[in-house]
């Protein structure tokens, strides 16, 4: 791993709550780690459990997945149906051994602009001690 | 081939300061299908959105991403001056690099390297985004109120008195609703029937109001903007058009039966309008009592009608309206003493609830006004009143607050002392919600000028001592036993959702509780909008109201109705889900968690009209375009017009160069 | 196996049925499919313990579709993959003739010994079936019994990075042929997404990469929907356990959404539902 290694972090957002929570974060000016790529969907409910592992394929060393809190949704059930997929994705990721300190998901409001910054530093931190997913991204390369 | 331009705003100095934003242009410049890249001091400014909008035209431009402030705050500005520049305005996408990057970093570098993917991330979104149109949806401009309560009946008023007609359907056989049946309201004090009654004659001489009472909701189909409603037209055995309601009918008919609307205390004809001031004043003979209905005897009714009005072999009609808005009034009902076996309820008769005790005080009610009690007509000189009767009790009945028991209980002991002005009026409370207008005022007035004793605590029992009952509660307040006997016991007993509230529910596609009642689409910001667009609620089919709420919530309703009519067609987002029917199987995922019952299954025919196979079917009139579908879609038949999977991918690829 | 054979015969005389899916004898100790339109013959099929392939598979084929009623041979595991088709809007129940099999167990694929998924099977008696045919057999287990697998709780002692090189060695033979896919009862989309070029979700080549992409979008479409037939795993050229995974999911079904497929086809499939009380204690 060299010296200056950051970690790639893609994030998938809701629109309406933490789309607007990070906006939030900005406007508060709260620093956080410049190492997350977001990508915002309208609802977590449009999250693909796919998504996560295409951003392994391309890179990703961590995925951080954050809707609106239960009972928020603007479109009232997409988190809750988001939040199924998830539970299922969470055992097959763990059934296959991917670590899931790389897949996180996070509960984030229009207002918890605090906590978004939080939740980027402590991801960021911990998959600077997880280090680079080698494993996933040098799949194809240990056959060559 | 896409020729796409990027315009990197500085923000004054809210960008640029931690973020090359030269660089930032120079390298995006670079990025394949970008043609021209700029960067400005403010892109939002007139200037700016000038120099957006001529490089669109220069430089034919397919796409555009503005790095700059939030979508939140300009997506608007910037999509609408391309639209201006002749490009679809959903072929401009922003980069967020103010929120999300230089207002959260302090390091130039790391910042003008993350602008640079958040660009390239958005170039490469908007190589693969469609032109989208909006969704036109025409509307019809006729609105449908269900429920001919004092809600009901307000809702249908200012509908009409905004100029949009109004069909105003009703399950009895007249408007009115619970209102009709009380005495005094409080604050006021001011008579029920004296202010409904007005309103009501209102709604039936507005030419734009058409009632259908007796009537109820068969079935609803369509979405906001096209409903089609078939309405069923209970069979009366009365023709309404002829029938002038001179009430001969009803005053020669044999048949007494126990009036409804005087809550059992009462009685009726089988031939009857439930109340004197009933709105349409046109009877209806009730089929289980008639004797002719019954037992093909009497038929006096038709004898002595002088218009030919009674028709014995009337059948229920099913009539069909297209309305382009809904408002659900269905109101409540009050629990039956018969549920408090505790309390004496449905064993004793001078056990009553408080609507029954507003007729009894009524002076149109059966006793003229006359205050007897139930049992053997004796004036009651000790009533005891019980408060939370059902409401506010989890382990046994409803956890929530009917809100307006407080309220009317201080009410009713006014009115009895009004009658009996020694007697004795006892009140058991657990609290006094008194938070209304006026409201606090009103219950000190009861309790100092107007002589009701309110006792802190629950009743555990009722029974009866001879003539008398005798009620034994706690007194929290002393910490003591109380025991008082008394000839007349009113429970005020908590309001629930009606029947039939859930059956109609399913009908509109709307939501109830776990109580019954029906859910607002946002508790706070939308609590008058169901789930389901185009259909709101007001009144206690939401939960327990007041009158006044009821009727502001009302006008609301109204206020919402009239501005979705107020165009010939509606405008709406053209982010919507759209089907690949060629690959569709119908499994239904999509159907199964769309939150908005916007998905539909769809027959896919030959040419003869047989049946080939299903596919799902997107009405984009109710689609929100929140994409839970797209996921639950094994074949990705299923897509979300703006969120594709092409763009979204397209997004994550981007960073593979990161 | 002579009242199948005259159930059979009387369907296909009558017309009752245009086509009758059953097994016969592929030689000793096999059995393989048998399609038969003619009633006579219904004397080639057979019922034992080596009927292994799930025949609900068939029923998927637009041809097979498109006749006006077929009749299936099928054992109580078999039927819960019908009761998922029924429950996704994928078969008429009218249009089939389930010819439910009682069994006690079937062999495992190499005929040496009880197959395990009999070990907890709940359905040795078939439900939804139009006639039964042969004697009631005692329940080994009862339908409320939460089944824990012994090779799951095993695998899971694993640490991740053994899990990790487990299924990178696994994965890694994959020739990524599909036969689990086409073997696969409840896989009966049109267009797989594996088809797909745009975007390409999963790399199409026979590649770690893309071998991994293609095992875990293949689990999960079919989570909270696997009946647990196994006919994957059976048919897999390289010998993956891919159960091991379907099995996982089935668990996480049971725990978290206390669902069980196949059993009830009024019943909503777990993933296009929630319950708000669901489990959110690993999400911050």
């Amino acid at each position: 791993m060299s010296e200056n290694w950051e970690p790639k972090i893609v994030t998938f957002v809701c629109n309406w709550c933490t789309y607007a929570g990070a906006d939030l974060a900005g406007t508060s000016r709260f620093k956080y780690s410049p190492n997350i790529r977001i990508i915002k969907t309208p609802c977590s409910g449009r999250i693909d459990p796919m998504f996560i592992v295409a951003a392994f394929e391309k890179g990703a060393d961590a995925v951080l997945i954050s809707g609106c809190h239960p009972g928020d949704c603007h479109y009232n059930e997409g988190n809750y149906n988001a939040r199924r997929k998830f539970i299922m994705m969470r055992r097959l990721l763990s059934e296959l051994g991917i670590d899931n300190e790389r897949v996180i998901f996070a509960w984030c409001s229009a207002s918890e602009g605090i906590k978004f910054a939080r939740l980027v530093n402590e991801v960021s931190e911990k998959i600077k001690e997880l280090g680079p997913f080698d494993e996933y991204h040098n799949l194809d390369q240990e056959e060559r | 081939m896409a020729r796409i331009g990027v315009f990197v705003c500085w923000c004054g100095s809210n960008i640029a300061e931690t973020v090359n934003v030269s660089k930032a242009s120079e390298i995006s410049g670079n990025i394949p299908g970008v043609v021209y890249s700029v960067d400005y001091k403010y892109m939002c400014s007139d200037p700016g959105q000038t120099l957006l909008k001529n490089a669109i035209k220069e430089h034919n431009l397919t796409g555009a991403v503005v790095a700059s402030c939030s979508p939140r705050m300009h997506e608007k500005t910037f999509r609408k001056a391309a639209k201006d520049a002749g490009m679809n305005p959903y072929m401009l996408e922003m980069a967020n690099i103010r929120e999300q990057c230089s207002w959260v970093h302090d390091n130039k570098d790391e910042g003008t390297d993350k602008t640079i993917d958040l660009i390239r991330m958005m170039v490469e979104k908007v190589k693969r985004n469609h032109p989208l149109e909006d969704i036109k949806i025409p509307v019809t401009k006729k609105a449908l109120v269900i429920g001919g309560g004092v809600a009901g009946i307000q809702a249908a008023l200012d509908i009409a008195a905004g100029g949009v007609p109004v069909v105003l359907v009703e399950r009895e056989s007249s408007i009115g609703g619970k209102m009709a049946a009380l005495d005094e309201t409080f604050p006021t004090l001011d008579c029920s029937q004296c202010i409904l009654t007005p309103k009501m004659v209102e709604v039936s001489q507005d030419p734009l109001i058409e009632i259908m009472s007796f009537s109820e909701i068969e079935k609803v189909e369509g979405y906001v903007g096209n409903f089609k409603a078939t309405i069923r037209k209970k069979a009366r055995y009365v023709d309404t058009d002829l029938c002038t309601g001179c009430g001969t009918c009803w005053l020669k008919c044999p048949v007494k039966v126990t009036s409804e609307f005087e809550q059992g205390l009462g009685k009726r004809k089988a031939i009857y309008i439930p109340f004197p001031q009933a709105i349409p004043s046109r009877p209806r003979i009730d089929p289980e009592n008639c004797l002719k209905l019954t037992k093909d005897r009497c038929g006096i009714c038709q004898k002595v009608c002088p218009t030919k009005a009674i028709n014995y072999d009337d059948v229920d009609r099913l009539v069909e309206v297209e309305v382009g808005a809904i408002v659900v009034t269905t109101g409540y009902k009050i629990m039956p003493v018969s549920e408090f076996p505790e309390y004496g309820g449905g064993r004793y008769k001078d056990v009553v609830t408080a609507l029954q005790f507003e007729r009894m005080v009524c002076a149109s009610g059966p006793t003229l006004g006359e205050l007897q009690r139930p049992s053997d007509g004796k004036l009651p000189e000790t009533v005891v009143f019980v408060k939370c009767v059902g409401s506010r009790d989890p382990e046994h009945h409803h956890s929530y607050c009917s809100k307006i028991c407080c309220m009317y209980v201080a009410k009713q002991t006014m009115l009895y002392r009004h009658k009996v002005h020694n007697g004795n009026c006892y009140v058991f409370y657990i609290d006094v919600r008194s938070n209304g207008k006026n409201y606090e005022e009103f219950v000190r007035r009861a309790q100092e000028k107007e002589g009701a004793q309110y006792i802190r605590g629950r009743v555990s029992q009722v029974y009866k001592d001879g003539e008398d009952l005798v009620v034994e509660g706690a007194d929290t307040l002393t910490n003591s036993q109380v025991k008082i006997k008394c000839d007349l016991v009113v429970l005020a007993t908590a309001m629930e959702a009606p029947d039939g509230i859930k059956e109609l529910a399913q009908k509109l596609g709307i939501s109830y509780d776990q109580n019954g009642f029906l859910t607002e689409a946002h508790p706070k910001l939308k609590p008058i909008e169901s789930s389901t667009a185009g259909v709101f609620l007001a009144g206690c089919a939401l939960s327990p109201r007041d009158i006044p709420d009821s009727v502001s919530e009302a006008s609301g309703a109204a206020a919402k109705v009239l501005g979705l009519l107020s165009k010939d067609e509606m405008h709406k987002d053209g982010v919507v889900a759209f089907v690949n029917e060629a690959t569709c199987v119908a499994c239904q995922n999509c159907i199964r968690v769309c939150p908005f019952v916007a998905i539909q299954l769809k027959d896919i025919c030959n040419r003869k009209g047989e049946v080939l196979r299903q596919v799902a079917d997107v009405n984009p009139g109710l689609c929100v375009g929140c994409g839970t579908c797209t996921p639950s879609c094994p074949s990705r038949s299923i897509e979300l017009k703006g969120f594709t999977d092409a763009e979204l991918f397209a997004e994550i690829n981007a960073l593979a160069e990161l | 196996m002579k009242e199948l054979i005259a159930k059979a015969k009387e369907l296909l005389m009558n017309k009752e049925v245009d086509l009758l899916i059953g097994y016969q004898s592929a030689g000793e100790k096999k059995a393989k499919p048998l399609l038969i339109k003619n009633p006579d013959d219904a004397d080639k099929l057979v019922f034992n313990e080596y009927c292994l392939s799930n025949l609900v598979t068939y029923l998927n084929r637009p041809d097979i579709k498109a006749l006006s009623k077929v009749a299936v041979v099928a054992k109580g595991c078999d039927i819960r993959a019908i009761v998922v088709l029924l429950s996704e809007n994928q078969l008429v129940r009218e249009k089939i003739f389930i010819i439910g099999m009682t069994c006690d167990h079937v062999m495992s694929p190499d005929g040496t010994e009880e197959n395990i998924k009999c070990s907890y099977c709940k359905v040795r008696n078939p439900h939804l079936a139009d006639v039964v045919i042969g004697a009631p057999i005692d329940e080994r287990i009862s339908k409320e019994t939460v089944v824990r697998h012994e090779d799951i709780e095993e695998f899971n002692k694993k640490t991740k990075e053994e899990k990790w090189n487990f299924w990178k060695e696994e994965l890694s033979q994959c020739i990524r042929c599909y036969a689990c896919r086409q073997v696969c009862p409840l896989c009966y989309c049109e267009r797989c997404i594996v088809d797909f070029n745009n975007p390409q979700w999963i790399d199409t080549r026979s590649n770690p990469r893309g071998n991994f992409a293609w095992n875990i979008v293949r689990a999960l479409h079919l989570s909270g929907r696997c009946i647990d037939c196994g006919e994957c795993e059976r048919v897999c050229p390289a010998n993956i356990p891919l159960m091991l995974l379907n099995r996982s999911l089935q668990e996480e079904a049971k725990d978290k959404f206390d669902w069980e497929a196949g059993f009830d086809p009024e019943a909503q499939p777990p993933l296009t539902t929630f319950r708000k009380e669901d489990d959110e204690e690993f999400i911050r």
